[in-house]
Formats: structure tokens, C-alpha cells, sequence
């Protein structure tokens, strides 16, 4: 049979940009594409479809693999009837698809739509930007990023493979052999089976099965692969992996399940190569049996025997049923244990509970458990004495499927999961840490886990949803969509899309007919379209699952809904379908012809897209037929039309058809061999060793950036052994600077300048200055961080030394910069504003206006008259009267509006305090509180709600708080409220600060802030508590609560300051490292009216500005206030040792 | 005399304690500030003279200071004026005393000195009343003829943006000003670090009615003017409108929410927009009904019973915070509320129109009188 328009072979990258205006870019983008053989998708392209324009961006872009936006100032055509532009529907639609997404903005931002900013903004997150002046930049980018993104793809298969080639290995001693047999014989008994046939043990879980085969793989040097969890595709991969890892070959990457199993069948027929597997826990027969049919007959050096929990026997296999073990069984192997005969007794007397090997290993080997009844009690009573982390982590290996790799263990956890397991020796009871992640060691802590979950039901939905939110991110919407179905969440309906594509990629039928069950049955406003498209994708899901009956009253309703659209297109699809079907029942000619009416009904040159599409059906549904003239002549037709749109997917397809048509029929071989051969330049080839290391440099770089630095260590390590082996020492040296980037990450600076001084050298030694440079400045830096101020001047005077006078001006500016911060350390303001002043000169020189510039600007200000001239030339710069500025308060206040224009929010915090705290703190209070109000007034007048809301809330940070008074504060409260409309505030009449604020996104939240004193400095905590909570409330909502609806949904704070407080109670409150406490509700409820407390003393206003890091008392503030409301909206189920990573992370966000 | 605070005499609907209390919050409810004189008399019996400029010492480096001081004759009333603005400063800011400059087309200047009015309304009735004050001040005024360089050039420092002023007296034993005259600081007479202080052409100074009433004033040298700070507004439907959001916005927030969350009343709200109400008018007298009680309790007093403005008299100790609940509301009570309301609204923006009877006709008056679209 030949293959329907749904398989897939080629990458597809979609291109989503404005047309005119990016023409150039766009051009560049398919040239770049089109030259790593993917097949790009521009809408200009498309020519003529029969789908109006989203139906078809949406099918296109659902059909790829790979987003590529691109973006300049315009934000698209609003069609009358939208409210998004197709550009945004695009965006968006990725989005939702969980795509793998690469975006490229112009890098001249000034005339951009706030609307396009804004939609630009809300991935900041998710995605890294890549900023272009000149179109041509394009071409080497995408080429790059795409590489990489294919590469990483392939990256993964290979680290799954690599981690399993050493499972054997690595399964043995976790597990400890057994040495002693619990069925003696057994071992030997399956040896001698399994030359001659294949051997399947089966059993309950816990009667042994994985502890057999482990001895058998280990006595006789077999592979053993712990296949739970792993798809056909994957299992192949890695079974292929493991044997050349044993032959010492690099590891291979299989694009298709196709290609995996081709590869793993070479092996297994391979006389020279030993290949005797042990697949514990392999539910897929047929996979098992396609191996022993295909492949080769057993011999000495080529067999197989498999694990499973299913009681099914399996053809051809010789069968071994471990049943449970009774009690004389149990007796005799505690007796050989020595385990002493009174307690063996009173074990066996147990009767239900002595039955699984496991649990009699852990009552031989752990006293303290002898009084267990079960192994599941033993677990239980151990996960229970974890670490909160630790059980977290275990908790997300349970309730995904059973393996977790360390990139979704470590986007859900939010940590850094380096060591985790070193550091908790119980942790590795249910763990095993391997290349890739974790798994769990026993198919029965899973359920032991969930059980101890569902006892606290809004504990286990949190971790469910932050699971179900990792793995979405990391390309798995369909493993999240099934989590989240599994616990009834109604949130699974938000994966569910992407989770089609996915399923119907893989051709997952079980899968698509979950989903498209549970879409219509939940989704009641759907378009008729998708209706339609559901109830097909569903009918086709039935048929192929074998349940014709279902599959035909889904049929009938897709036809009703069809034609209750009154779209013709629609009625003709689900006809066609029909047709097609019914065809592949009952083989009548009538129904052929009508399908071929259909076919030619379709015009050619109107619609060439859904001809082809046809045309391709109907020629994989000839093929079926054997009739390969007709097959290969609809073929053809369709590899015509999918030529004149462009579509080289359609292309790929059409061709294999042919080629099998022809093949099948008298096809001319010379055209055969020639389709054969275009067909093989899609295959992707495997990458070099070179290549490798190339890759694993730009991952360190992704994962830094994604704050995933296990991954990122690993990346680094990995590429320098490579070019250790290479002998390239300049790629040493790169490398080794990229691991010190990522130990400078992990707060580890020692560690830190051993790597860059080490790359220091290297790249002394091969004449490279720019990496001995670079390796100089970077040490230089984290001698800083690491206290050693003087080591790290002389690091960065060498550095600066170095480059002077050289043609590399940016990395003299990078080495001036350097040395400034280091003398600003040493209090050498002197020294300092002349190195950022020369630096500010160079950059200046190189013209780069964005806001590094400014930043040396601010940074040059040392004092005051540099300060000045710093302002006076960026707003010079930036086109305002400079010439006319005469007075400092001027100065500072053309430079706030300058700032706030150029900086667009990005570190504005910083921005902030560094133009402010000079000028601010040489003031008395009377002019501060005047220069207060005209920079909350400048503040006040920006545009954009959000940026006008950190441009307030870094103004309440900067300026000094102590010395304001009432009136200013009352003011900037007002303006607040006045613009928002979800803040509400009302002072009392001696000014103390009352708010609510009503947080609607998603469901509702209430909040009541209230000053309980009369001091200015306790009503400005409140309002940036409030602007914080209402300027991130996605975060709060999306990220630490996890998008689950609270069972609590209000909260009341109070804050006040601690003199306010009774004489007696004073000296309790606050934390006296950070001067702020806050308090704490041991069971909280839905609706109690306990306020929670905020104490504080001037200890916090002191250290409220940000310049001092995670310190700041504003991040202590918050980080308190939001970790026990977290703690509180989930009635204290969820551990506050799980929420404040999160929150701390969230909060370097907010303020990055 | 002290500062006095007082209510005006309000449009009151007639009605018994049973029924409910119509009211709308886009109608502004005024409170009369009253703000003591004795700075004018004792102004009055210091004399002034004339104004002395010049330079001062500023503790802040980056900052110039510049002194500005009354010349009086007498040192004890002029120091005790500026006791009284000593007061006002320590309440709020320097700037609750406001001065200004007129500088006349026909030659000399007026100086003009009070009570600065939104400050003082902080100062009188607190932070965030929600009344709207008028301010009952007197202004002291004086006609000086000779204007100095020194004058001229205290303009020209106003110009920056931060340009602080120190305000203060001093005493001369000259009868009539002259160009050089001695003057004495007046020991103890506080010093005021003003950042408001304007000094104006009389052209520009007439665009305001009031400055310009003071400057037609001006017969005699010292001369004393009521001041209205905020005369009771035109009651434009826009403004109405919006004045009623930000209150209920204000005094509401956890009602506004709750009834946003509610869908029972998100129904409701939608019944009675198919019958013209629209939803603020819901949303209005629900919370009237969260209040209802607390307004009758209020006006059982004898002393507030003929209070028109119960509800605000009521908020003002009443904010909402999560502990608030939605008190049950029926149907009825809706209906009665919203006809209360709306006759409150009719009466208050048309004095002579006779608010109907029922709801509906209500609506149609409201409409007519533009303010039904909120």
C-alpha cells in the first residue's frame, strides 16, 4: 500500500512574517531553508488554495515543524472580522502548538506597533529573540539556529541511546545483584531456553521479573534495556545505540520509526556482532515479533528475552510465568538469607504480605522494616522522610510515565538538579539518575507515590500541572495532554491541540481518539471546520483501531455537521473520507468512480492544493488495489500540482508514490533510480564528531539561557572532550571558557577562574589574543564575584593591556567595562569613570545605540560633573535639547524620560537606580520629594500599562524612602489607581494606604492590602507590593500557582512597621537579617479572615534598592509575602520549600 | 477663630426610614472648609513694607537657595503669622502657604498670600475624603509700588524645575520703602523652604477669575478677599459619569468584584438591560443595599436625620476588604433601590423636574436628561 498525504519526511519550517514589508527577509529566510533541504513555508507561495487564508496558514503551519517569525515595525492586517492580525494568529497558533519557535526582530525597534511589542513581550520568556539590522544577516542565522534545532532533536535520541548503552551496567549495581536466588535454577533454566527460541517472563509486578533478567544480562554479558516508558522509535534507537556503544561506535540518530528499526535489524543480522538482548518491561509485541520475523534466526550470539507484566502469551515465545511467591518459597529463601527462623516464621505467617521478593530482600537487608507489611508500607514510611525537594522530584517521576529527563525534571522543580540524589542517599531508593534523567526503580513506587499524593489532592495538582507545563514546553504536549486527562484535569483540553498534531504525527491512533474525544465532548462552541476535522481525524482513529461500528456513526455525525454548515468544501471532505473508507471495505467499483469524480470535480487550476491532496490519496488507494497504472498517473498528476504550489512536502509524497507505483508496475527503472535518489536527499545524515562539539557549544549557550545548567555542564564537558580529542586546542580553550560561564552560573567562582585562566593560557599559547582576552575579562569577573577584588584588577588590566591599540574595539570596551566594575569595587570612583568613559568613547565610536550605552553613560557618573556630562550626551544622543539644559534637575529629568524611552522596560530597575541614586541622595528631603513628583508625573505619563508600572515601581525603589512624606506618596497612589483599573485605593484620613486588588485573568483572585500605621514608607510598601502583584499577575497565576483555580482566593495583608507595634511583642518580629517578617496561617482555610502580617523595620527600607542584589530588601519583601500567599491560596497543601525557588526565579525575572 | 468644617444644605429627597435611601455618587456631595483669618489681621498689624530678595547658603550642593522675605514694621505680629504658617507647613508641606506675585501693567506689584486650597483641604478634612471641598479662605493682598531687580530675577530662578525659596520676614524701621533700607531678622520668625511660588505678568495672572478679582480689588494697600477654591461644578453627564465610577471604584472595590464573579447577577444585570437599565445602575444599587442599614442606623439620630449625603457620611468609616461579603440581595429590593436611585439622580441634575414613579419612566427621564448612559 502506498502512503496517504499524512506521513511525513521532510522538515518543514513555517515562515511567519508581514509580506511587503519583509519581502527581502522573507526571501533570505526560504533561501536558507531551501539550502539545508527542509521545505520552507511562505503564505506568498501557497498560490492558490481552496482555503480561505488562516485555514490555510493554520494548516500549513500545524503541518510544521519549525516556526521561523520574523518582525519589524508592522503588526499585520486586521481582517474586519478578527481581532488579531494574521501575524498574531500565527504567533499565537505556535504558541498553543508548543513549536519550536525562532524568532529574528529588526533590530530598530523605533517605529514598531505597540500592538506587535506587545505580542513580542509576551514570549520574552519563552523564547530568545535575535535582533538583525541588515536582511543578509538572515541567511547564516537561520541556517544556524534551524541546524541546531534539528540537531538538538537528534541530540536527544542520542542521549537517551547513550544513557542506555551503559544501562546494563548502570541497572546492576543500583539494583545490588542478587546473589542468592530466590528460584534457584531459574537462571540457568531460561539460559538454556533462550538459544533456541525467544523467552518472555511474565508475572505480576513484584514477582521478581526485572531482578532476573538483570542476572541474566549479567552473567552472560547480554544488554539489558529497561524499555518502560520508550515508544517503538525510541526503544529501537536505543537498542541500536547500546550495541554500538559496546563496538565503541558513535551513537546514530534515526529521523523516523522506519529508519530505527532498519538500523536495529542490520545489527540483529549482523553475524559479527553479538546481540543478545534482555528487553525488561516491553509491552510491544508486535515489536518484539517484527524483530524475530524480519530479522535473522537465533543463534549463540543472537538472542532474545523480554519482561512483561501482561498475563497475554506471546507466539513463539517460550513462556515463563513467575507466579506469586508462596510461602514455602519465601521460607526457604529467608532461611538461605540467614535471616534468622523465628523472624522467617513470623514473615511466612504473614500471609499476604510475604509474596514479593522485593519486600523479602528489604526485611533480610533493613532491620528497621521488619515490622513493615509491605514493600509498599516500606516505601511509603521512606518517601515520607525525604527532603521536600527530593519528594518532589520523585513526585514528578511518578505521575509522568515512570522516566523523566532532567530538562523537564528541571523546568517543573525550577531548581538546579545537579546532585540531588548525592545529596539525599534515601532519594535513590525510588531513583535512578541516569544520562537523561530519572526513573523510577520500581514499577510499584509509582503507584506508591500517587497514593501518598492523592492524599493531598491539591498538592498532586500542582506538581501535575507544573509537569504538564515542562513537558509542553519541551515538545511534549501529548505526554502533558495524557498526564493532565489522567487526573480528570480540565486543563488537559488546553494541550489537547497541540497533542493531535503530535499523536497524528506518530500515528497515534489510541492517542487521537482520546483527544478527539475529549475535545468535542468538552469544546461546545466549536467551528464547524474543526468540528468536522475532529470527527474525521476521530472516524479514521476508530477504523484503524478496528471499531468499524463506532467509526461509522462518527462518520455519520461529521456528515451532519458538514452539511449543517452549508460548506460545500466541508461536505466534500467528509464525502471523500467516506468514499475513501468505504473503498477500503467493500471495494465497489461504484464507490471508486465516485471518488474519482470528486477527484476531477475538483478544478485544477482553481484549487490545485486539494486536487493534489486528492490525487495522492487516490493513488496510495490504487496502490492497495494494485492497479499501479492508475496509482502511478495520480501520482504523477499529484507530484505536478504539489511542484506549482510549491509545497515540497506534498512533493516528497507524491514521489514516493510513484516511485512505488512504479516499482510495483513496468516503471522505467532509470526514472525509479532517478525519483529514488531525490528521495534520499531528504534523509538527514548523520553529524560528525566536529559538528558534535559544535552543537554542544551552542547548547551550553541555550541552556545558560534557559537556566538549565545541569544540561548546560554536561554540554560544555562533553564538547571539550571532543576537541581534547580533535587536539584543537583553540576549541579547548572556547570550551573551557563556556564551562566557566556555566560554574560562574552555578556560583561556583573559584571553580570559575580555574576554567578561564586555564583558556587564558591555552589561548596565549595558540596566538589567539581574542580568546586569551576574553578568557582574562571573564576571570577577572569572577574573581569578583568571588571576593578577590585585587585579583581580579590585575586580570582585568592584562585584559585591557592586551587588546589596547588592537582592531577589537568591542572587546576592548568588554575589558574596559570590566576593569571599571573592579575599581568601583575598590571605591576607585576616580579610576572607574575613566575606564567606563573610555569604554562609553570606543562604544560611541562603533556608534551602538542601545541600552549598553546608556548604561556606561550612568556608569561614567562617578560624580557629579561626569554624571552630568554622561546625561547631558545621551540626551544630546538622543535627539532633546541638550543645549538648553543648563540646570542638574533638567538634566536628570530629560534623562529619566531618555531613559525610560530607550531602555523599553529592559533592566529598567537598574536603569533606574543608577540615574537616580547619585542625584537623589545628595538631596535634601524637601527638593527630593519635589524631584519625586515630577519623575512620578514622567513615570505616570508612559503609554504602556505595564512599563508605566515597573516605571513606578522602580522609582518607589530608588528613591529614598525614609525621609519621603505623605503627600507624594498618597499622590503616586492616586495615579496608580487611576490607571488601573483592577487597583483600587483609598487612603484614611491620615493617609494610611487601603487597596484591593481584583486579579481577573483566568478566574479571580481578591487581595486586600492594607498600612495599618501612618508612615509613608509602611503606604509605599504597599503600593509597589500592589503594583508587583498586579503587573505580574500571568506570572503569579501561569507560573507559581501552576494555572490551577486556588480552592482559597483571597487574601488580606496588612503591613506595618514594627515601632507601631506593643513594646512587648516588638522585639520578636521582624527576621533581624532582613528587617522583615511575615506571618505565617498553620491551616489555612477558604474563608477565614485572618489577615497575614507584614512587620518590618528600617532595616528593610535601607536595603530596598535593587543594586544589592537578591538581598534587596524589595526581593525579601516580596519573596516572603508571596511565598505565604502561595501557601496560603493552596491551603497550605503545596511545601513552601517547593514554592520559593520558584518564586525567586520568577522574581529575577521580573526584575532582569 | 479655628478652622471650621461644615456641610452646604443638599437637594433631599423626601422619604421614611423604611424605604430605601436613593442616592448616586456622580452627584458631588460639597463640604464647606472654613480656614482661620488671624494670619490676615496679623499681617494686617505687621506692616509690610515691602520684600526683600536674595541669596542664601543651600545645605544641598547640587541645589541654589533663594530667600524671600517680607518687610515688615512690626516684628511680633509678622513673627506670629508666620507662626500660624509654621502650622500649616508642619501638617503637610511649606506649600500649604501659597504665594504669588502679580506684577501690574501699570507698574508695581501685587503680593498675595493664603492658604493654599488642596493642601489645606488635606490639612482640614484628612486624606481621601470623599467630600468635595470648598474652601472658605481670605487671601491678604498688598500693592507695592517699586519692583526691584531682584524681583525680576527671583523670576527667572522660578523657571528651573526644582527652585526652592526660602519665605520668611523681617523688620525695618523705615516708614516707606526706599532703595536701600536696613533691615533686622525678627528673631524666632520661622523659616518656610517653599517650592511653589509664582510670580506673573497681570496679563497672565487675569486668566484666572479669581486673581483677576483681586487685582480689580485692590484700593486701597492692604485688602482681604473671600476665596471660593472650588465652586460647585456645572454637573455635565460626562463628568457625573465619571465622578460615579471612580467613587464606586473607591468605596466598593470588593462589591464591584463579587458582583462581577457572581453569575446570578451577571444574569440579573442582563434582564435589566433588556428592560433599558444599565448595568452601573445595577451595580449602584446593589451596593446602596450593602449600605442600606448602616444608613438607616445613621439617620435615626436625630442630628443627622436630615443628612442627604447618609451613604458618604457612612463610608467614610466603612472600607471594603476581602473580609466583606455580599449581603443577600432580592429582586425587589433591586428594583426599589434602582427606582430611589434614579429619582435622586433626576432631582439632583433638574431641580424643577419631577422625578416619576416608576422605573421605567425613570429610565426615560434619565435619558432625556442625557445622564443615563453611564
Amino acid at each position: 500500500m502506498g502512503k496517504r498525504s499524512v506521513f511525513e519526511e521532510k522538515i518543514r519550517v513555517f515562515v511567519s512574517s508581514t509580506i511587503t514589508e519583509c519581502a527581502a527577509e522573507r526571501k533570505m529566510a526560504q533561501s536558507a531553508i531551501t539550502s539545508l533541504n527542509h521545505q520552507p513555508f511562505l503564505f506568498e507561495s501557497a498560490g492558490a488554495r481552496p482555503f480561505p487564508p488562516p485555514e490555510l496558514f493554520f494548516r500549513k503551519l500545524d503541518e510544521s515543524h519549525i516556526f521561523v517569525g520574523i518582525y519589524k515595525d508592522s503588526y499585520g492586517w486586521v481582517a474586519p472580522s478578527a481581532t488579531q492580525s494574521g501575524l498574531e494568529q500565527e504567533f499565537q497558533r505556535a504558541r498553543e502548538r508548543g513549536m519550536r519557535r525562532l524568532f529574528y526582530i529588526a533590530r530598530d525597534g523605533s517605529s514598531r506597533d505597540s500592538r506587535l511589542r506587545e505580542m513580542l513581550k509576551s514570549a520574552e520568556e519563552d523564547v530568545t529573540f535575535s535582533f538583525f539590522d541588515d536582511p543578509a544577516e538572515l541567511y547564516d542565522r537561520i541556517r544556524d539556529d534551524i541546524e541546531a534545532v534539528v540537531a538538538e532533536a537528534f541530540h536527544r535520541a542520542d542521549r537517551v541511546s547513550a544513557a542506555l548503552r551503559d544501562s546494563a551496567e548502570a541497572v546492576g549495581p543500583a539494583v545490588e545483584t542478587q546473589q542468592i536466588e530466590l528460584r534457584p535454577g531459574l537462571t540457568e533454566h531460561i539460559s538454556t531456553l533462550q538459544k533456541t527460541s525467544p523467552v518472555n517472563v511474565f508475572g505480576a509486578s513484584g514477582a521478581g521479573k526485572t531482578h532476573q533478567l538483570v542476572e541474566l544480562a549479567r552473567q552472560q554479558e547480554g544488554l539489558y534495556i529497561a524499555g518502560r516508558g520508550y515508544d517503538r522509535h525510541l526503544l529501537a534507537s536505543v537498542v541500536v545505540n547500546a550495541v554500538r556503544g559496546r563496538l565503541g561506535l558513535e551513537p546514530e540518530y534515526f529521523i523516523s520509526p522506519e529508519d530505527s528499526f532498519a538500523a536495529l535489524l542490520a545489527l540483529w543480522n549482523d553475524d559479527d556482532v553479538p546481540t543478545l538482548l534482555y528487553l525488561d518491561d516491553v509491552d510491544d509485541e508486535l515489536f518484539l515479533s517484527k524483530i524475530l520475523r524480519e530479522g535473522k534466526a537465533l543463534s549463540p550470539s543472537r538472542s532474545l528475552v523480554s519482561t512483561s507484566s501482561r498475563a497475554t502469551r506471546r507466539q513463539g515465545f517460550e513462556e515463563i510465568e513467575l507466579g506469586k511467591v508462596d510461602a514455602g518459597l519465601a521460607l526457604k529463601y529467608l532461611e538461605r538469607c540467614q535471616a534468622g527462623q523465628t523472624f522467617s516464621r513470623a514473615v511466612v505467617e504473614r500471609q499476604d504480605s510475604y509474596g514479593n521478593p522485593l519486600f523479602l530482600r528489604y526485611l533480610c537487608s533493613q532491620l528497621q522494616f521488619r515490622s513493615c507489611q509491605s514493600v509498599q508500607e516500606i516505601d511509603a514510611q521512606i518517601l515520607s522522610g525525604l527532603r521536600e525537594d527530593v519528594q518532589e522530584l520523585i513526585s514528578y517521576v511518578a505521575l509522568s510515565d515512570g522516566n523523566l529527563p532532567l530538562s523537564e525534571a528541571s523546568l517543573a522543580t525550577g531548581w538546579k538538579l545537579r546532585n540531588v540524589l548525592q545529596t539525599s542517599s534515601l532519594g535513590s531508593h525510588f531513583l535512578r539518575q541516569t544520562e537523561i534523567g530519572f526513573q523510577l526503580r520500581h514499577s510499584h513506587q509509582r503507584e506508591v507515590v500517587r497514593s501518598v499524593l492523592e492524599q493531598e489532592p491539591m498538592r498532586r495538582k500542582y506538581l501535575q500541572r507544573r509537569l504538564a507545563r515542562a513537558l509542553n514546553k519541551r515538545q511534549s504536549p501529548l505526554r502533558a495532554f495524557h498526564l493532565l486527562e489522567a487526573f480528570g484535569d480540565p486543563e488537559a483540553l488546553r494541550f489537547a491541540p497541540a497533542a493531535l498534531f503530535e499523536a497524528a504525527v506518530g500515528g497515534d491512533n489510541k492517542s487521537i481518539l482520546k483527544i478527539t474525544k475529549r475535545r468535542l465532548s468538552a469544546e461546545k462552541s466549536l467551528e464547524a471546520s474543526d468540528r468536522v476535522a475532529l470527527l474525521l481525524s476521530k472516524s479514521f482513529a476508530e477504523r484503524q483501531g478496528g471499531a468499524d461500528d463506532e467509526s461509522a456513526v462518527t462518520l455519520e455525525e461529521a456528515r451532519i455537521a458538514a452539511k449543517d454548515s452549508g460548506s460545500n468544501e466541508l461536505i466534500r471532505e467528509v464525502r471523500f473520507l467516506e468514499l475513501y473508507e468505504a473503498v477500503y471495505r467493500s471495494l465497489r467499483e461504484e464507490d471508486i468512480l465516485e471518488l474519482e469524480a470528486i477527484v476531477n470535480s475538483v478544478d485544477r487550476a482553481e484549487n490545485p492544493f486539494t486536487r493534489a491532496r486528492y490525487a495522492v490519496d487516490l493513488s496510495a488507494l490504487y496502490m492497495h488495489l494494485n492497479q499501479h497504472e492508475k496509482a502511478a498517473e495520480r501520482a504523477r498528476e499529484a507530484l505536478e500540482l504539489f511542484r506549482l504550489v510549491e509545497d515540497e512536502y506534498g512533493e516528497a509524497t507524491a514521489k514516493k508514490n510513484l516511485v512505488s507505483a512504479l516499482t510495483k508496475g513496468d516503471g522505467d527503472p532509470v526514472e525509479i533510480e532517478k525519483l529514488s535518489r531525490e528521495l534520499k536527499a531528504y534523509r538527514v545524515e548523520t553529524d560528525s564528531v566536529r559538528d558534535r562539539a559544535w552543537f554542544c557549544n551552542l547548547r551550553t549557550r541555550q541552556c545558560r539561557l534557559a537556566g538549565e545548567l545541569e544540561q548546560a555542564f554536561a554540554y560544555a564537558s562533553e564538547a571539550i572532550e571532543i576537541a581534547k580529542k580533535l587536539g584543537d586546542t583553540r576549541l579547548v580553550a572556547l570550551n573551557r571558557i563556556n564551562l566557566g560561564n556555566v560554574l560562574r552560573d552555578q556560583e561556583l567562582p573559584k571553580e570559575a577562574v580555574k576554567e578561564y585562566l586555564a583558556a587564558c593560557k591555552v589561548g596565549a599559547d595558540a596566538g589567539d589574543r581574542h580568546l586569551e582576552v576574553m578568557a582574562s575579562r571573564l576571570a577577572s569577573a569572577a574573581f569578583l564575584d568571588g571576593g578577590d577584588p585585587q585579583a581580579a584588577l590585575s586580570s582585568a588590566q592584562y585584559a585591557v593591556a592586551r587588546v589596547d591599540g588592537t582592531a577589537a574595539v568591542e572587546a576592548s570596551i568588554d575589558a574596559l567595562e570590566q576593569l571599571g566594575d573592579v575599581q568601583t569595587e575598590l571605591r576607585d570612583q576616580q579610576a572607574a569613570a575613566e575606564a567606563y568613559g573610555q569604554a562609553f568613547a570606543k562604544l560611541q565610536s562603533i556608534g551602538t545605540p542601545d541600552s549598553r550605552l546608556l548604561l556606561l553613560h550612568l556608569k561614567a557618573s562617578a560624580d557629579a560633573n561626569r554624571y552630568i556630562k554622561a546625561v547631558l550626551s545621551l540626551v544630546e544622543e538622543a535627539g532633546g535639547p541638550a543645549e538648553q539644559m543648563t540646570d542638574i534637575i533638567d538634566i536628570i529629568l530629560e534623562g529619566y524620560r531618555m531613559l525610560l524611552q530607550l531602555s523599553g522596560g529592559r533592566n529598567l530597575l537598574a536603569l533606574t537606580e543608577l540615574h537616580l541614586t547619585l542625584p537623589s541622595e545628595r538631596m535634601e528631603s524637601g527638593p527630593r520629594g519635589v524631584l519625586f513628583d515630577l519623575l512620578l508625573g514622567i513615570a505616570s505619563s508612559v503609554e504602556d500599562d505595564l512599563l508605566r508600572a515597573m516605571a513606578m515601581l522602580s522609582l518607589f525603589v530608588t528613591i529614598p524612602l525614609e525621609h519621603l512624606k505623605m503627600r507624594p506618596i498618597v499622590t503616586a497612589s492616586e495615579i496608580v489607581s487611576s490607571r488601573v483599573k483592577e487597583l483600587s485605593f483609598r487612603p484614611h484620613s491620615d493617609g494610611a494606604a487601603h487597596w484591593v486588588i481584583s486579579l481577573p485573568k483566568g478566574y479571580p483572585l481578591l487581595l486586600s492590602v492594607s498600612v495599618l500605621d501612618d508612615r509613608p514608607s509602611s503606604c509605599l510598601l504597599a503600593v509597589a507590593l500592589v503594583l508587583f502583584l498586579w503587573r505580574f499577575e500571568s506570572e503569579l497565576k501561569d507560573e507559581l500557582l501552576a494555572g490551577i483555580e486556588t480552592p482559597k482566593q483571597e487574601v488580606q495583608i496588612t503591613i506595618t512597621h514594627v515601632d507601631e507595634l506593643p513594646s512587648d511583642i516588638r522585639a520578636a518580629v521582624p527576621d533581624p537579617e532582613h528587617g522583615v517578617s511575615v506571618s505565617r496561617l498553620t491551616k489555612p482555610k477558604g474563608d477565614d479572615r485572618i489577615p497575614t502580617m507584614v512587620f518590618y523595620n528600617d532595616t528593610l527600607l535601607t536595603s530596598f534598592k535593587f543594586e544589592t542584589g537578591e538581598t534587596s530588601g524589595l526581593m525579601v519583601l516580596l519573596l516572603f509575602v508571596l511565598t505565604e500567599l502561595c501557601h496560603q491560596l493552596f491551603l497550605g497543601q503545596v511545601d513552601e520549600a517547593q514554592f520559593k525557588p520558584k518564586i525567586v526565579k520568577l522574581l529575577r525575572r521580573a526584575f532582569r | 477663630m479655628g478652622d471650621r468644617i461644615s456641610d452646604p444644605t443638599r437637594l433631599l429627597m423626601k422619604r421614611s426610614l423604611t424605604t430605601c435611601i436613593g442616592y448616586d455618587y456622580g452627584i458631588p456631595a460639597h463640604a464647606l472648609l472654613a480656614i482661620d483669618t488671624a494670619f490676615i489681621r496679623l499681617l494686617y498689624e505687621a506692616k509690610i513694607v515691602g520684600c526683600a530678595y536674595g541669596y542664601v547658603p543651600s545645605p544641598d550642593a547640587d541645589l541654589p537657595l533663594r530667600i524671600f522675605s517680607l518687610v515688615a514694621q512690626n516684628a511680633d505680629p509678622a513673627r506670629q503669622a508666620f507662626e500660624i504658617f509654621k502650622q500649616w507647613a508642619d501638617a503637610i508641606d511649606a506649600d500649604c502657604v501659597r504665594l504669588e506675585i502679580v506684577l501690574l501693567a501699570a507698574g508695581g506689584y501685587l503680593l498675595t498670600i493664603g492658604p493654599e486650597p488642596d493642601r489645606s483641604s488635606v490639612r482640614l478634612a484628612g486624606y481621601g475624603s470623599l467630600f468635595q471641598p470648598i474652601t472658605m479662605a481670605f487671601t491678604y493682598v498688598k500693592k507695592l509700588d517699586t519692583v526691584s531687580e531682584g524681583l525680576f530675577d527671583l523670576r527667572d530662578y522660578k523657571e528651573l524645575p526644582i527652585s526652592p525659596v526660602m519665605f520668611t520676614a523681617a523688620v525695618t524701621s523705615a516708614r516707606e520703602p526706599t532703595a536701600k533700607i536696613i533691615l533686622e531678622p525678627i528673631a524666632g520668625c520661622p523659616e518656610l523652604i517653599k517650592f511653589e511660588f509664582k510670580i506673573t505678568e497681570e496679563s497672565e495672572a487675569r486668566r484666572s477669575p479669581f486673581m483677576s478679582a483681586l487685582i480689580d480689588g485692590v484700593d486701597k494697600s492692604d485688602t482681604k478677599h473671600d476665596r471660593n477654591s472650588s465652586a460647585p461644578e456645572e454637573l455635565a453627564p460626562e463628568q457625573i459619569a465619571k465622578r460615579r465610577a471612580k467613587m464606586l471604584k473607591r468605596c466598593f472595590p470588593v462589591t464591584l468584584h463579587r458582583i462581577h464573579i457572581t453569575p446570578p447577577l451577571q444574569a440579573l444585570k442582563g434582564t435589566f438591560t433588556a428592560r433599558g437599565i444599565r448595568d452601573w445602575q445595577v451595580d449602584q444599587a446593589i451596593c446602596n443595599l450593602q449600605i442600606s442599614e448602616l444608613c438607616h442606623r445613621y439617620l435615626l439620630t436625630e442630628a443627622n436625620r436630615e443628612d442627604a449625603d447618609a451613604p458618604l457620611a457612612v463610608l467614610s468609616s466603612r472600607f471594603e476588604d476581602v473580609m466583606t461579603r455580599l449581603g443577600s440581595v432580592r429582586l425587589i429590593q433591586i428594583e426599589e433601590q434602582l427606582l430611589e436611585d434614579a429619582r435622586y439622580l433626576i432631582q439632583n441634575v433638574d431641580p424643577h423636574l419631577e422625578p416619576a414613579t416608576t422605573l421605567y419612566e425613570c429610565a426615560a427621564q434619565l435619558a432625556h436628561l442625557g445622564v443615563l448612559n453611564g
